[in-house]
């Protein structure tokens, strides 16, 4: 049922979003109304999360297949040592429902493929891409595409992160960009890789004010660019990038129905 | 033109201003807010917020018990 004003816990707890310009009352009302998707509860998840259920968004699907591990602690601030060895969403659900029991967190203990994808995609208004492999940052893509779904891309590698945001058929989608996942041997393995903890925290909190700006209909999205921000400079730049007639995704003669990408198997874990 | 009488002292800021923010919304333009509010940091800052949203503030008068009444025209 959709709400349309605010309890006395409600005016309090939002108090900082109902007095902001940008916000406002009408901004808080469609936030309280809206459905994101995590799609990983992992390094840029776990920001995202916490920072959208603190906002009160109505609803916070969660997917991820994995359970907690003390390797994850470093920089997936969602968990804590109480919770290795427990699955991830539940883990995930905990923490949102302390920050904000007003809030309906719903949970998919599973990773998504070409055939689970579409159908939990085609209930949320916006969908924020944590995962960790290229196979599923591009089945997001694709399921966004068909499922005529606003998304934020997101990911990061070592000091450097990266971010755009898609808007189907109106922006560049991440195949306009990328077109498809990287040759094997391009992608670093574990043992070359590391990320700083901080660098999942800074853009997962861009990937949860992608989503409070499109819910809310405020500001610039970042579509149509790709944010690249280095965090041992400090610079963040953006390159612009426009939708391609031909994608092989979004173009004119672009995909009908979802296939899955090779998963390498050792990428880096976000 | 009709009144809308609120008491808002003890209501901490930014709370009253958000409660204040919510019965204007309420309102139609033109009606008049007598709003009590708490001295110190409440008659500071939520006028001026109120101002900055568009309405009128009309008058500011302390009450007997440390308390102001200000008058806002939406």
């Amino acid at each position: 049922m959709l709400k349309t004003e605010f309890n006395d816990e409600e005016i309090e707890r939002y108090a900082r979003h109902i007095i902001l310009k940008g916000i406002g009352i009408d901004g808080q009302l469609k936030l309280l109304n809206s459905k994101v998707l995590i799609v990983g509860a992992g390094g840029l998840g776990s920001p995202a999360a916490l920072y959208l259920a603190a906002a009160g968004v109505g609803t916070i699907g969660i997917a991820d297949g994995d359970v907690v591990d003390l390797s994850n602690l470093q920089r997936q601030i969602i968990h804590t040592t109480d919770d290795i060895g427990i699955a991830k969403t539940k883990s995930a659900k905990q923490k949102m429902l302390a920050i904000n029991p007003g809030i309906n967190v719903v949970t998919y203990d599973e990773y998504l493929n070409a055939s689970n994808i579409l159908n939990i995609v085609k209930e949320y208004d916006f969908i924020i891409d944590g995962a960790d492999n290229f196979a599923t940052k591009f089945l997001i893509n694709d399921a966004c595409v068909l499922a005529n779904k606003a998304f934020s891309h997101g990911g990061i590698l070592r000091f450097i992160a990266q971010s755009m945001t898609i808007v189907p058929h109106k922006s560049a989608c991440y195949a306009c960009v990328f077109d498809s996942p990287p040759p094997k041997d391009s992608v670093p393995t574990c043992s070359q890789a590391g990320v700083l903890g901080t660098v999942a925290g800074v853009l997962g909190s861009i990937q949860a004010t992608e989503a409070v700006k499109y819910i809310t209909g405020n500001g610039e999205l970042l579509i149509d660019k790709l944010l690249i921000a280095d965090m041992m400079s400090m610079d963040f730049d953006k390159i612009k990038f426009h939708k391609n007639p031909e994608c092989r995704v979004c173009g004119k003669n672009g995909i009908k129905k979802l296939s899955d990408y090779e998963q390498n198997s050792c990428e880096v874990k976000i | 033109m009709s009144s809308v009488k609120k008491d808002f002292r003890g209501v901490k800021c930014p709370v009253n201003f958000a409660k204040t923010k919510l019965v204007l919304a309420g309102m139609k333009k033109g009606e008049i807010l007598e709003l009590l509010i708490d001295d110190g940091s409440a008659i500071e800052n939520l006028p001026g917020s109120v101002e900055k949203e568009g309405h009128e503030v009309l008058s500011k008068e302390p009450v007997g018990d440390g308390g102001w009444c200000i008058i806002i025209k939406k």
